[in-house]
């Protein structure tokens, strides 16, 4: 808006700019000087008052000071867009604007006329947005990058529309059915690769510790397929596999019995309690609520099913435990609270007891483990790099 | 093109198509991505009310050559022929033994279904008394059940483990076994290479087959040759687990559970020759449209797509909101009768030269000028006066060119059809 005012008298100022143009940056930054120690903008250039005047009659009520700062700055724009104008008819390339007050050479002014602007800045802000909130008007989220996430055509908006009629139906005969009927209780199967260090063995038991009904044991070198089976003669419900690697646990697999799926996470970022300074000793023996958040695709709302079917599914809110799996670009993190409420019931205080880790999905295979011949609902390995990209999101 | 989510209709798909998907949830849809308004819109064909957990859709298929019959089978022991007349879909339900049913076939008017604990069941469609279906037993198991397009009263089966290996049925002489395949000698410790036909195509005609594998091999066979493979692919590469197939020609089109599209060139078995992009998922079903130019596939992931099996184009892609597991790709009317004259034509030709040709090669467009002027010759040896009276009946006949042309080529079609 601005830059099209100033196009209208562009003629006049042609003299002056032009010779500030042959004669080197030098003399441009004196005007500038002289501009700004003048602060009654008497000795402004002819074009940029005249311009200026309704804006300044504008202002008036504000600070004097603060009126002609502003109005030396976009003087000193004007110049610039000018010489632009004059150069190259190209109206979009712009120099970048740098604030004239650096020029200044007197520090104490300087700073002082800085720190009046800045406040100046602020004060404006404030205003914009005390007047956004009694309007009503929501922040502007910006360009994050889920705001700007591709569209996912199997996204699962509303479950209750005439629409998912399909996707209700097939909700309800699914393998997780039984569990959201509550026909059964969960019980997990913990275990590992074989030989785990000790944080893998620590971080298998402070998952049991998590999943109320679990049961950690050492592989002792059986098969995936085998220790399917065997756990499902003794009435586990799923399993749920710790791989490692250099030391470290870097896998997660997930397998839901007796017909699977079987989920397949990378895991990372593996904080066990001790790492964040807690006592395993405030984990309490309570059933812990889970919050499932940010799953919003077909795919998502799956893996989210699998995760939620890993807990019992009636907390006991009296020990006031959260176990937290949020999706976020894909990655789930995974965070475990204690929560308390304040004497007025307002305010909520967390305390996190760990571990905390992320996962992110590999792959999601129909029934039990079958990694070979098994068939694949999804799959990202080997064509990872034709689906992915900054804001494509699976979950 | 780009690996997207979204709906998508390449502009060059214009040809006259409708797709029937079963899916994992047990809704059989009908799709038409010809329709310009909308052409991912889908109608479901069964109702959603009363699926449960075993109606799954395992089998589907045409039953008979027009394609205006669909066999749809599911993991229960129920099928369903459903007919597509001028008024609308009308279905019937027969009931089966066993359970699934893991292919379907229409011989006469008997239903035949290949069940997964390797049975071979064939029911009247229309008895005058109930009877219970006659049984033969194949194996242990079995994977798929296919029939050939081309000779309708032959079926062939196929499952895991060596004693449920590809073998093929004569419907025609009380379900024989015409054929049954032996496995490559064994590998260089002396131990047996797994079996596990996973799916069979029928190449052209009855006589040659091709089989997929989830251990990772496609084999060809002929069974007029011998009863090993004539033709073998096998994969040391990890995650080629194939699960469905379709041959048509000199190409073998296979899916793996990894969500990858191959095809192979009969003559050369050593690689793939193309590979088709946009899986996420398992592929769980092909099929390939008359003209064997769109190759139509059923995903786990929950698209249907259509390619383009020159050319590897993505052409058509729709979300279907339940796992796909059995697609049909159908011509709508209007193709119908120019596709059904082709098939004859091919037909004939294979009756003359008893060999099943390659349909990419087509035969040399008649010309009918070029056929008039030899009719219009003189024969060497006739008397003058014929040969004058002849050329004044060229000269009328240039004169009348013009209209000659459609009576001509009247004659032309009448020939054909003698």
């Amino acid at each position: 808006m601005i830059k099209i005012k100033r196009k209208m008298p562009a003629p006049p100022p042609v003299d002056e700019d032009s010779d500030s143009d042959s004669s080197f940056g030098e003399e441009e930054t004196l005007d500038a000087e002289i501009n700004e120690e003048v602060d009654s903008s008497d000795e402004e250039p002819s074009t940029s008052k005249r311009k200026q005047q309704p804006k300044e009659e504008d202002e008036d009520a504000g600070d004097d000071e603060d009126v002609a700062i502003k109005d030396e700055d976009e003087d000193d724009d004007d110049d610039e867009d000018d010489e632009e104008d004059d150069d190259e008819d190209d109206k979009k390339a712009r120099i970048p604007v740098f604030n004239p007050l650096s020029l200044m050479r007197n520090k104490e002014q300087r700073l002082a006329l800085y720190r009046k602007m800045k406040k100046e800045k602020h004060k404006k802000k404030m205003q914009e947005r005390r007047a956004r909130r009694k309007a009503g008007v929501p922040a502007n989220p910006g360009h994050t990058i889920e705001s700007l996430r591709e569209k996912d055509q199997t996204e699962v908006a509303n479950l209750n529309d005439s629409d998912n009629e399909e996707l209700q139906k097939e909700l309800e005969i699914d393998d997780f059915s039984t569990y959201f009927e509550r026909v059964y209780e969960p019980k997990v199967l913990i275990t590992f690769a074989d030989n785990p260090v000790t944080k893998t063995r620590k971080f298998g038991l402070e998952l049991s510790r998590i999943f109320p009904n679990a049961l950690v044991k050492i592989r002792n070198k059986a098969s995936v397929k085998k220790i399917c089976k065997s756990a499902e003669r003794e009435e586990f419900t799923d399993v749920v596999i710790i791989n490692e690697d250099r030391r470290k646990p870097n896998g997660l697999l997930v397998i839901h019995l007796p017909n699977g799926p079987t989920a397949h996470f990378k895991l990372s970022n593996v904080k066990l309690t001790s790492d964040i300074k807690r006592n395993h000793k405030e984990i309490t023996k309570h059933r812990p609520e889970v919050i499932l958040t940010n799953f919003t695709t077909r795919l998502g709302l799956t893996v989210g099913r699998m995760l939620g079917a890993l807990f019992h599914h009636d907390p006991e809110f009296k020990g006031r435990r959260a176990a937290t799996f949020h999706n976020q670009r894909d990655y789930i993190f995974f965070r475990h609270h204690r929560y308390e409420f304040s004497k007025e019931g307002k305010r909520v205080k967390l305390r996190e007891l760990g571990p905390r880790f992320t996962l992110k999905l590999r792959s999601l295979q129909e029934g039990t483990f079958d990694s070979k011949t098994g068939d694949y609902a999804w799959i990202i390995s080997n064509k990872r790099h034709a689906m992915e990209s900054r804001r494509r999101f699976f979950l | 093109m780009k690996w997207t989510t979204a709906n998508l209709k390449h502009p060059n798909y214009t040809a006259q198509h409708e797709i029937y998907v079963g899916t994992h949830t047990g809704s059989f849809k009908q799709l038409l991505p010809a329709s310009e308004k909308a052409p991912h819109g889908q109608r479901n064909l069964s109702d959603l009310k009363d699926l449960d957990k075993e109606s799954r859709v395992t089998a589907l298929a045409f039953g008979n050559d027009a394609r205006t019959e669909i066999l749809l089978g599911r993991a229960k022991n129920i099928a369903e022929v459903h007919s597509i007349g001028e008024e609308g879909f009308s279905a019937r339900n027969v009931t089966f033994n066993s359970a699934p049913i893991v292919g379907l076939a229409r011989y006469n008017d008997k239903l035949i279904a290949g069940i997964g604990n390797g049975e071979l069941q064939s029911l009247e469609l229309d008895p005058e008394e109930e009877t219970p279906p006659v049984v033969i037993s194949t194996g242990t198991q079995m994977d798929h059940l296919r029939q050939c397009a081309q000779a309708r009263n032959i079926v062939a089966t196929g499952g895991k483990e060596r004693q449920n290996n590809l073998k093929v049925y004569d419907l025609s002489a009380d379900a024989k076994q015409i054929f049954t395949s032996k496995n490559l000698p064994n590998d260089y410790l002396q131990l047996e290479v797994p079996v596990w036909d996973s799916d069979i195509g029928f190449v052209d005609g009855p006589s040659v087959l091709a089989t997929c594998s989830r251990h990772g091999y496609v084999r060809l066979y002929d069974t007029r040759k011998q009863r090993r493979p004539v033709a073998c692919f096998a994969s040391e590469e990890h995650g080629m687990s194939f699960a469905t197939l379709v041959a048509r020609g000199n190409y073998i089109y296979t899916g793996t559970t990894m969500g990858a599209l191959k095809a192979f060139d009969t003559r050369r078995m050593k690689t793939h020759v193309h590979t088709y992009k946009g899986f996420t998922g398992g592929v769980s079903d092909l099929h390939l449209d008359p003209t064997g130019r769109f190759l139509s596939s059923a995903s786990l992931d929950r698209y249907v797509r259509v390619h383009d099996a020159d050319s590897t184009v993505l052409l058509y892609q729709c979300y279907v909101k339940s796992k796909a597991t059995k697609v049909l790709l159908r011509p709508l009317k209007e193709e119908r009768p120019e596709v059904d004259d082709e098939q004859e034509e091919e037909e004939d030709e294979e009756v003359d030269e008893l060999v099943p040709q390659k349909l990419s090669v087509k035969t040399a467009p008649v010309d009918d000028e070029y056929e008039d002027m030899f009719e219009q010759m003189p024969t060497v040896g006739d008397s003058e006066e014929e040969s004058e009276e002849q050329e004044e009946a060229t000269a009328k006949v240039e004169k009348a060119k013009q209209k000659r042309k459609g009576p001509n080529q009247s004659q032309k079609t009448k020939k054909k059809k003698v």
